[in-house]
């Protein structure tokens, strides 16, 4: 009630949001591929009006916005108004509830200006966000006569690849270790010792813990309004009302500035009491306003730095000398307790101090200025929904079922619904839904901040509720766009049970290719594999390169005379269960038999340790045990080694060193007791 | 013979070991006959599913098996028991 009575005040103040009032503002968005110029350099890019981030979309209360998107891609595109409560059919998802915008056509969205704040709008199809579709939304209120506002400035923080998202989403689906390797972030046994973490490493390999990892992308650069540096024009003691939006794709930032603490006034566009903060985590997809107040003359920073220590970017407040924002200590690799402070404090936990030099998101702080309680007579009910995911595998879910298995979450229009989010998995996840605002319920009470996004921190939970009160299919997601694209999304419906809502269709069942293949002086040995969900149809093969001296096909033991004789090649399909787990079955071709092809079946099991285990039976009555590990001296040096029984041919083992150069190659030198020492390359697709 | 026997013996003792490995489960401190089994498949901190951030951990406190999701919740635990105790069935009979 007193919720419903704040909305109804907010209107009430502001008569000129009356139809009759109404002023249309109008803008035309032209998406195009186009070159843009980042950091001094021309880059790929998809571009709104010829520049990333697009314009500001600016607003005042009470405005109707007709905004005209010329679509000059080669493919369908999409806008979605992030925050903004919008009639359901002009939230910009396609197909669910805007239709595509296919190439060479317009669109136009209108819609009444409903709310004040800073907002943001982007792309909401496949992963053309990351290409560069965003802008800013300022949405004012009405002027008042004799009263200046105070000066604000947007500072839209985003993450720039010069890779095409595709081939990202594609490496992360075929877990390429190499974007933790280039940002530094790939535990090694050395990395644990000169961290004197050494213990903590082997205690996470023995619970076979993966490693961990904040981000999953390894980025060229983070920009602050398209580049990673930018200068404001600022006097020595002027307020600055910062806009400050986090549109990245798959980076959480913390944002602090030299001239002091931030003075928080607005999250997620809605107005909070203000809260002093030295440094901030936003998560992806929230915004924050906040106010600084320039001490002196000079340069002063605002920074962001990416949470995973990889970058940042820049603004420069004012001119002259400059002045540089504290720099932010980067997570350990190894002690937990880093990672999963966000986590702990999401459980009540006090161990975090106000001011630690890695805070949580400071939902616990953020207080709304009124009440924002809802009726005590309607009806509530409760959901938990664990967000669930395998980084390894790069599945992406909700309660263990991606959007395509499981697509809503049905809610009756009036009800209260309480959703609590578990995060069962080791990163955030930054969850938005669509076309409302939901309370954060914590510590403030009655005065729960309003969000439209809010980060679930690894192993956290966080309890949020929101009154239903509007009609259609509203998206339900995870912001990370990687993790979207996989599954993790939900539609939240008003419609009937058994409504099945119409959606873009996503990546998790796209077939990927992976190769991973090795090519020595003496042999070669790798596999081919397609990739889809969890399904694996591949061909591996080892041999040495002299085949044809292979005299004793059938044989046992006595071939071990014979280096360089025996080859294998594998057609196979291997079902992953989990992490640890996975069946395999296929034909096997090979010299080593008695007959030239057989069927063999069996299990990959991963031990503590991280030491993988395999177990086969073959067609032919003969059985393969075998132990591999790959130990991480550095970050770029792996000692592999394997060890195979086969009941036929008996003990085979290699012991090799891999340098990695970088994301698809790497110098490998082994020792075979089948094919003698070699040396080359391997290749990684 | 010999063969054969060396084999199922590696094999045996792999698999054992495969099986033995499912779960880190510190053997109760004292008197294990009267260790109550936990009978949740979450954390009892987090509420996280066990297993979803490595192996889970268990612990026996009081005659009570618990289990953790990963070790820092072993500290919260330790400064307040009482808080999480009362997530067990057996506390709200």
């Amino acid at each position: 009630m007193r919720f419903k009575l704040f909305v109804v005040l907010l209107f009430a103040l502001n008569p000129l949001i009356s139809v009759s009032r109404a002023d249309v503002r109008e803008y035309h968005l032209t998406i195009a591929e186009s070159e843009f110029i980042i950091n001094g350099r021309a880059r790929d890019a998809m571009t709104i009006n010829g520049t990333v981030p697009g314009p500001v979309l600016r607003f005042t209360l009470g405005d109707e916005a007709v905004i005209h998107v010329h679509n000059t891609l080669r493919e369908s595109t999409s806008l979605h108004w992030h925050g903004l409560l919008v009639p359901n059919d002009q939230d910009g998802v396609p197909l669910l509830t805007t239709p595509p915008i296919e190439s060479g056509t317009t669109f136009t969205y209108r819609f009444p200006i409903k709310q004040t704040g800073t907002y943001w709008y982007h792309s909401h199809s496949g992963l053309q966000e990351q290409s560069g579709i965003y802008g800013a939304i300022v949405i004012d209120e009405p002027a008042e006569a004799g009263v200046t506002p105070i000066r604000d400035e947007v500072l839209l923080l985003s993450d720039w690849t010069d890779e095409n998202p595709k081939e990202v989403m594609r490496a992360l689906m075929t877990g390429n270790e190499w974007y933790a390797i280039r940002k530094k972030n790939y535990p090694s046994i050395v990395g644990a010792i000169e961290a004197g973490a050494f213990g903590e490493y082997l205690s996470s390999q023995w619970l076979r813990m993966a490693p961990m990892d904040i981000s999953d992308i390894a980025y060229d650069a983070f920009l602050i309004n398209g580049q990673s540096r930018i200068a404001i024009a600022g006097v020595a003691g002027e307020r600055v009302r910062l806009r400050i939006i986090n549109g990245s794709s798959a980076t959480y930032f913390f944002v602090q500035s030299a001239t002091g603490n931030l003075e928080i006034v607005s999250a997620d566009g809605m107005p909070v009491t203000p809260l002093s903060q030295s440094r901030v985590l936003i998560g992806i997809a929230e915004t924050y306003d906040a106010i600084v107040t320039i001490p002196a003359d000079g340069s002063w920073e605002f920074r962001a730095t990416s949470q995973d220590g990889s970058g940042h970017a820049s603004a420069f407040i004012g001119a002259g000398d400059e002045h540089l924002a504290p720099e932010v200590p980067k997570a350990s690799l190894y002690g937990m307790d880093g990672m999963l402070q966000s986590g702990m404090e999401s459980h009540g936990a006090m161990t975090m101090d106000h001011e630690t030099p890695r805070p949580a998101p400071p939902y616990r702080y953020l207080q709304s200025p009124h009440s924002t309680a809802f009726a005590d007579v309607a009806p509530r009910r409760e959901v938990t929904l664990r967000l669930t995911g395998d980084m390894e595998r790069y599945l992406w879910s909700i309660n263990n079922l991606t959007v395509t298995q499981e697509s809503t979450i049905p809610v009756q229009k009036g009800e209260v619904l309480r959703m609590t989010l578990v995060n069962d998995t080791m990163m955030h996840h930054p969850m938005h839904l669509h076309g409302h605002f939901f309370r954060v319920v914590g510590e403030q009470g009655d005065q729960s901040p309003l969000k439209h996004t809010i980060d679930v921190p690894p192993m956290g939970r966080r309890v949020i509720e929101f009154e239903a009160n509007e009609s259609g299919d509203w998206f339900f997601h995870c912001h990370i766009l990687y993790h979207m694209d996989m599954g993790m999304s939900r539609v939240v419906t008003y419609a009937p049970s058994g409504h099945v809502p119409a959606l873009e269709p996503n990546l998790e069942n796209t077939p990927v290719l992976m190769v991973d293949a090795m090519f020595l002086s003496n042999m070669t040995q790798g596999e081919a594999v397609v990739m889809v969900g969890r399904e694996d149809f591949g061909v591996a093969w080892s041999t040495g390169y002299d085949i044809g001296s292979s005299n004793n096909s059938g044989m046992n033991s006595d071939m071990h005379s014979d280096m360089n004789n025996d080859y294998q090649v594998d057609a196979f399909w291997s079902h992953y269960i989990s992490p640890n787990l996975s069946t395999t079955a296929g034909l096997r071709m090979t010299n080593q038999l008695e007959e030239f092809a057989s069927g063999f079946a069996g299990i990959e099991y991963r031990l503590p340790l991280m030491v993988d285990l395999s177990l086969e039976i073959g067609s032919e009555g003969n059985g393969t045990i075998g132990l591999g590990k790959n130990f991480a001296i550095t970050d770029r040096v792996t000692l592999l080694t394997s060890f195979f029984y086969d009941t036929y041919s008996l003990w085979d083992w290699q012991v090799g060193l891999d340098y990695r150069l970088d994301k698809a190659w790497s110098l490998t030198a082994m020792y075979s007791n089948e094919h003698g020492f070699g040396a080359g390359m391997t290749f990684r697709y | 013979m010999q063969h054969t026997l060396t084999r199922a013996l590696i094999i045996l003792s792999l698999g054992s070991g495969l099986f033995a490995c499912e779960t880190v489960k510190p053997t109760p401190t004292a008197n294990t006959a009267s260790v109550k089994k936990y009978p949740l498949d979450i954390c009892i901190v987090t509420d996280n599913a066990l297993g979803s951030m490595g192996d889970a951990i268990y612990m026996n406190y009081e005659g009570q098996e618990v289990a953790f999701c990963c070790k820092p919740c072993i500290k919260m635990f330790n400064d307040e028991p009482q808080k999480y105790l009362v997530k067990l069935p057996s506390a709200s009979q």
